[in-house]
């Protein structure tokens, strides 16, 4: 059995069904991140796990032990919340040493762990400070300090960076990762984020509306959604509708156009079918090129707009299709179109994410 | 020009305010002061000061005092606590009935409370421990608008909920989490709640007249209705008194507690 185990955990809120038969297994050392909308439910879970909330219905068992009904001063489950939520009356060493004061432990070891945790997180010399006397991220890291100081058999993180601006936000995360690989603990974390989710997470849970819509690694995720929510949620997609033309060849017509996609298609000819293609998997050509052997798999383009975001280049093109976005890798000889050129657009078969319409 | 007119008028009123108030303060000062024949001197503070009714009763009103202070907190802190965590809900109706005091005369309440616990099984009126016991429950209601209002304020500066599970999920029992998290936070507003409290029981009459219990405010009439200065400088010295408490708010809502409280 996996260390953490939640078996069909449902949540109702009157007649609001906040999660849906929510099944989860969390091997020990695991880094696992819930992924989804506002709403969808990430929140409810973690907080039934944390025993701030009682299930509907369902089981968690965690380290072996059924903690479903136990209330959560008895569970060794460490949390750290999007407001930090340290206790203002209390210095950052104070606070570290909070959990360990209600423990029998003797002074002199409290004394000596909450110096070892602040200086696991970087803040060996601010022990002194109060709440209000430290930034965001360095409220953050006493936070986490604090929940770790009692050494939890669980962590979980229920958007911590969200509160934070972009730089301390990563180096934040970072941080995160970096300590939760040192003590091996087993980590939930929840984010609305993906870009956040991608770089952290040992194993991504993408949920939609209560449910897991799918669950795998950031790689796996990123480049084979499953259903059109994982993939329109995760990474930035082109979208177009058409319907297929031949299945066993795994071909589809997307108006004047018809593309050749990677493999046959479990849809019936005719089927309407939505494609997605990640802008990096997109190339640009000149018109001039050799397109020989591309399966027609070529579109003519009109450069509309370009943004330079540092390690890619985005381009806005217009096909007769639809409005097309494209990344391109940035290199120092690399020789960017101007706005109003012509361009061709090809797409490798491999690039069609076919998915039916919902 | 408009500006300037209006400050004008705030000036007046404000100077009106003041005379309206200082002016009787400073006859009442004044003729404290005036005990002896032609002369200025402290005579009335005196003979308030050494006269051991007084010191008895000022002792026992400090002492009613103190236990109202004590009783109202451990009462209200973990009652207001439970309602914002809880039954945020039941706020307008709490908040209806901790007003109760302002609408029902005290003599009403007194009335109610003798008829009540006079008889059996409380039999409370029957010695001096049961009535001081009766007096308290008394004070506690008086004071409940003040203590009530000044807990809630307090919880409502501080993130009641994360702070709980913070709490919670570091192992904290529920005892803990109230002694350790939340009365901590809410010293300013406990002791502002508490001054209050203080300055209501200290000059309270009625409860303590109709339970015939020797307590100041009694005291204060008995002397006021048989002297002249010594009832002028008690009101200077409650004034005092009332201010010092008020003083101590101000220093404590300002102080580093204060900060912690305003500022997250
Ligand atoms: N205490 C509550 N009472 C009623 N509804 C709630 C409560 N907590 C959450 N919900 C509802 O449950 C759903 C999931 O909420 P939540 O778990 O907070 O989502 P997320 O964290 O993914 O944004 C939402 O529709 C929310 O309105
Ligand atoms: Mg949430």
């Amino acid at each position: 059995m996996p260390f953490l185990q939640l078996s069909d955990i449902t949540k109702h809120f009157g007649a609001n069904v906040a999660v849906e038969r929510f099944n989860l297994g969390v091997e020990r050392g695991e880094f696992v991140t819930f992924l989804g909308p506002s709403g969808c439910g990430k929140t409810t879970v973690l907080r039934m796990v944390a025993g701030f909330e009682q299930p509907t219905a369902g089981q968690i068992v965690l380290n072996n032990r059924d903690i479903t009904t136990l209330p959560p001063n008895q569970r060794k489950i460490g949390m750290v919340f999007q407001s930090y939520a340290l206790f203002p009356h209390l210095t950052a060493a104070d606070n570290v040493a909070f959990g360990l004061k209600l423990t029998k432990m003797p002074t002199a070891e409290i004394k000596a762990r909450v110096a070892e945790m602040l200086d696991l997180v970087l803040l060996g010399k601010f022990g002194g400070r109060y709440p209000y006397q430290l930034s965001g991220g360095q409220q953050q890291r006493v936070a986490l300090a604090r929940a770790l100081a009692l050494q939890p058999d669980l962590l979980l993180l229920d958007e911590p960076l969200s509160a934070l601006d972009a730089k301390v936000r990563a180096e934040v995360r970072d941080e995160i990762r970096r300590i939760q690989r040192r003590l091996n603990i087993t980590t939930v974390f929840v984010t609305h984020d993906q870009e956040e989710a991608l770089s952290i997470s040992d194993r991504i849970v993408v949920m939609n509306q209560g449910a897991v819509e799918q669950e795998g690694p950031p790689f796996e995720i990123y480049n084979y959604p499953r259903t059109a929510f994982v993939a329109a949620f995760v990474g930035t997609l082109n979208r177009l509708a058409g319907h297929v033309v031949d299945a066993t060849q795994g071909r589809v017509r997307l108006g004047d156009v018809t593309l050749q996609t990677e493999a046959p298609l479990p849809h019936s000819d005719g089927a309407k079918v939505t494609v997605m293609m990640r802008p990096e998997e997109l190339r640009l050509i000149t018109v001039d090129a050799d397109v020989s052997g591309l399966n027609g798999n070529v579109l003519d383009a009109t450069v509309e707009a370009i943004s330079f975001l540092g390690a890619v280049v985005r381009l806005q093109v217009r096909t007769s299709l639809a409005p097309l976005t494209i990344d391109v890798f940035n290199e120092r000889q690399l020789q960017l179109p101007a706005v109003g050129d012509q361009r061709r657009i090809t797409v490798p078969p491999e690039a069609c994410l076919v998915m039916t319409d919902a | 020009m408009k500006t300037r007119r209006t400050s004008w008028w705030s000036w007046l009123w404000a100077i009106l305010g003041a005379l309206y108030f200082f002016v009787p303060m400073y006859g009442t000062l004044d003729f404290s002061l005036k005990m002896e024949r032609d002369k200025i001197g402290l005579l009335a503070y005196e003979t308030v000061l050494s006269d051991p009714a007084f010191v008895s009763s000022f002792a026992f009103s400090l002492q009613m005092a103190v236990i109202t202070i004590l009783v109202s907190v451990a009462l209200f802190v973990p009652t207001v606590y439970w309602i914002h965590l809880r039954l945020p809900k039941l706020r307008p109706v709490v908040e209806l009935i901790t007003l109760l005091p302002f609408i029902i005369p005290t003599i009403v309440l007194v009335f109610g409370l003798i008829r009540t616990f006079s008889r059996r099984p409380f039999l409370l009126t029957l010695t001096p421990l049961g009535t001081d016991v009766l007096l308290i429950a008394g004070y506690v209601i008086l004071s409940m608008p003040y203590m009530y209002r000044a807990v809630d304020v307090g919880l409502r500066a501080i993130d009641v909920h994360t702070l709980t599970e913070a709490a919670l999920s570091l192992g904290a029992s529920w005892p803990d989490v109230i002694l350790r998290v939340i009365v901590p936070n809410l010293r300013v507003a406990i002791l502002s709640g508490a001054l209050i409290t203080f300055a209501t029981v200290i000059g309270e009459l009625i409860l303590a007249d109709f339970l015939v219990r020797p307590a100041l405010g009694p005291y204060m009439v008995v002397i006021g209705e048989a002297r002249a200065y010594e009832p002028a400088a008690l009101g200077i010295l409650s004034f005092g008194l009332t201010w010092a408490a008020m003083g101590l708010i101000q220093y404590f809502a300002r102080g580093d507690a204060g900060r912690q409280l305003t500022v997250r």
